[in-house]
């Protein structure tokens, strides 16, 4: 994205109508945006002020973490993606920005899969996998309000099974 | 509709239609934009079955309430409900405020436990699949167990193949079907008078063992395969390394003689001995099939080919013979060398020999025709290694001679050794040459680069000479008539880790999995070592008579089972193979 276009601002609207005017440098972060703002040829049009994009799945609040997040991140090399590694590395920044309840970072998580922020969904998947890392299956029940719904002949089976594998 | 991936689900339980639902009710978000910034995002998004399971939870705890917070017979609470719902949104948390000001510790308690769940999510059953999985890709083995018992929803998604297939090495994961190992010689253990098995199994724990191993392939691989190949290839891992040895079995042969050569292809065992004769065994049924008769002298090299059909022994008869891996019967005798056939090297079916008689022939063991005789060594050739075309032979004239076996020219020959050389390397992709020598240098070539430079490192450390090596990448490990084995780094030239515990020349190595070597020595021992920490994991095989002439000559392997070949020079061991069994079944 060219210069030009990292000063043009874009509009986004949430799906409780509340509007958020951006850079289109830092939302360039979004795949799914950058679609549209292709598709709907907003580049040609030239006319920013009367163009906004209707985000109906992703509600204000989640927006604006969304957007904060990307604010930090607009200046990010390109990730070069490490085949072999099996984790991704959280910054602190990043660790910071996912100190919230549950119920907000599974919705980052469903809003940045539906805007396509590949950077995001990393972080925010490999969160929520480190959080069960390392648990009994009874902490992780605890930790994500789960109940126990093995019928008591499931539940021996799975003894043997896992006596099997932690021999 | 959010964007989905096409997710292959082998798991037939688990189908796109079961998720819908549930997809469903997670995009809904709360539209009303008087909600407050505490409840909004915090309370949305839960889905009935998430609501219904939290009801039960409530109703408990105000079951456990005092009487008179009994809402339905309480027309003071009733007033007070209806006042608070007529109140806005800012209005209703100053009251909340000053309301939990007025509460005591044992109510705030309460509330906390009946709030808590509206903070909590349970991610794996409320995402769409491919978003669990993508967070289930962060987890080992280890923690995809853990995960697989916490609930049904969590038993489905973590069982999916696509995330066990992703987990460790491929290579290393791939191992023949589980094998039987309880008849013929498993019938027995190897454990005797003389011969130490630390970590064996208790004889009365071997028979459940052995029941156990009947069901090869149990529930977890009929629903969920990859779980299953990752499992038991972790187990067989564990085997190696730290659990009890599961079974063994001595195979007597070449009585009062030497087992100087011995090859494994796929469940063949081929040992050959300077009785003359060469012994074909099949591992799992721990019995011999063919004892192979007709040289008149003892054999020292012997291969078996890719194909696994035929099996080449060398002899102090000068002659080459090919066999029938089918039925045990003499193909071809090879005649044209003038002494001792000492080393051999197979590409397909086209067969390298080398001689004391200083020459290397080449022969199509299929046809039993010679093909070329390469002239060039001052000296025996002692060991050598071919790749199809290009042969590669090191020889007591301290030479390593580069071959074309198609025109026999010599094409280089390397110098720099300044004794016998007795062991080669070679691996063709990379024009690499390893030499080992007595001169107690390992030296490592490229003969790609111009004449004269070929040596690319000189690894100096060892005090004898070098019986074995093996190389994977730049990691080069060798073992010693020194008794130390060596890790190192052929780029660097340096030597990573020295490993000591034997007490005498180590015979042979064996590398296998990803960091395990196994090596025999003259002390009579075999250990298994860790070349990546460099340490020792455990002993294998102690023979009593280690130190007094009893020692293991050779050492070979599958992933699943060790083969060791034990003897002495003074009659103190008998001659026999031991074998270990480091199997395991699908779970």
């Amino acid at each position: 994205m060219s210069d030009a276009d990292s000063q043009k601002q874009i509009k986004l609207t949430s799906s409780d109508d509340k509007t958020f005017t951006v850079s289109r440098k830092v939302i360039s972060q979004s795949k799914t945006i950058t679609d549209i703002i292709q598709n709907l040829g907003i580049e040609e049009s030239g006319s920013t002020s009367e163009d906004t994009i209707p985000l109906q799945k992703v509600t204000s609040t989640i927006l604006e973490k969304i957007i904060t997040w990307c604010e930090h991140h607009a200046d990010d090399e390109p990730k070069k993606v490490d085949e072999n590694k099996k984790t991704v590395d959280i910054s602190e920044w990043d660790a910071e920005f996912m100190k919230v309840d549950q119920g907000t970072l599974f919705e980052i998580i469903l809003a940045a899969n539906y805007l396509d922020i590949r950077g995001l969904l990393d972080v925010t998947t490999q969160n929520v996998a480190n959080m069960m890392k390392g648990k009994t299956p009874s902490q992780i029940r605890t930790l994500f309000n789960i109940e126990n719904d093995f019928s008591e002949e499931e539940r021996e089976a799975m003894k043997k099974e896992n006596a099997w594998c932690e021999d | 509709m959010w964007p989905r991936n096409d997710v292959h689900m082998d798991d037939g339980s688990m189908t796109p239609e079961d998720q819908e639902p549930v997809t469903d009710n997670d995009m809904e978000y709360n539209d009303n934009g008087e909600e407050s910034s505490y409840s909004n995002g915090s309370s949305s998004s839960y889905n009935a079955d998430k609501l219904s399971s939290s009801r039960p939870l409530q109703h408990k705890l105000d079951l456990s309430a005092s009487p008179s917070r009994n809402n339905d017979l309480n027309p003071r609470v009733e007033h007070l409900i209806a006042l608070f719902k007529d109140l806005s949104s800012a209005e209703q948390m100053d009251a909340f405020t000053r309301l939990l000001q007025e509460s005591n510790m044992t109510n705030i308690r309460q509330l906390r436990a009946i709030i808590e769940p509206h903070f909590q999510r349970d991610f794996l059953s409320c995402l769409p699949v491919e978003l669990g999985m993508k967070i289930l890709h962060n987890l080992t083995g280890y923690d995809l167990l853990k995960v697989a018992q916490v609930s049904k929803n969590w038993k489905l998604i973590s069982e999916i193949d696509k995330i066990w297939k992703s987990l460790g090495v491929e290579e290393f994961k791939h191992h023949p079907d589980p094998t039987d190992r309880v008849t013929g010689a498993w019938q027995g253990t190897a454990i005797a008078a003389g011969v130490t098995i630390p970590d064996h199994i208790q004889p009365c724990d071997l028979n459940v063992h052995r029941f156990l191993k009947l069901q090869k392939f149990g529930d977890i691989f009929e629903r969920a395969a990859d779980k299953s190949r990752y499992l038991r290839a972790d187990k067989i891992e564990k085997n190696w390394n730290a659990n009890p040895i599961m079974g063994s079995a001595v195979l007597r042969g070449h009585e009062d003689h030497v087992i100087t050569c011995m090859q494994i292809h796929d469940d063949v065992l081929v040992t050959g001995s300077d009785d003359n004769t060469l012994k074909v065994w099949c591992i799992d049924k721990g019995e011999v099939m063919y004892t192979l008769v007709g040289h008149t002298g003892g054999v020292w090299t012997s291969q078996i080919s890719q194909c696994g059909r035929y099996i080449v022994s060398g002899s102090t008869d000068r002659t080459v013979k090919v066999w029938s891996t089918v039925d045990g019967s003499l193909l071809h005798t090879l005649q044209g060398h003038t002494s001792t056939v000492r080393c051999m090297a197979m590409a397909g079916s086209i067969l390298v020999t080398g001689s004391r008689d200083t020459t290397l022939r080449v022969w199509d063991v299929e046809s039993g025709r010679h093909l070329a005789t390469l002239h060039g060594h001052h000296a025996a050739v002692r060991c050598v290694q071919f790749d199809g075309t290009t042969v590669v032979s090191g020889g007591y004239d301290f030479t390593v001679k580069i071959w074309n076996a198609h025109t026999g020219r010599c094409i280089r020959t390397l110098t720099g050794h300044n004794n016998r050389v007795y062991s080669l390397l070679f691996e063709s992709e990379r024009s690499i040459v390893c030499s080992g020598s007595l001169d107690t240098s390992i030296r490592v070539w490229d003969f790609t680069r111009p004449e004269g430079q070929e040596c690319v490192a000189l690894l100096q450390g060892h005090t004898s000479l070098t019986s074995g090596m093996q190389l994977r990448g730049n990691i080069l490990v060798s073992c010693n008539a020194d008794s130390h084995v060596r890790v190192w780094d052929i780029h660097e030239g340096t030597c990573v880790h020295m490993l000591s515990g034997h007490r005498s020349a180590i015979t042979s190595l064996q590398w296998f999995g990803r960091n395990m070597v196994a090596t025999s020595s003259d002390d009579g021992t075999v250990k298994l070592w860790d070349i990546e920490r460099g340490a020792l994991i455990r002993d294998l095989v102690t023979l009593d008579s280690g130190g007094n002439g009893g020692c293991i000559w050779r050492l070979c392997s599958t992933s699943t089972m060790l083969a060791c070949a034990v003897g002495s020079r003074n009659n103190t061991e008998e001659t026999k193979v031991i074998l270990l069994d480091f199997d395991a079944v699908y779970p």
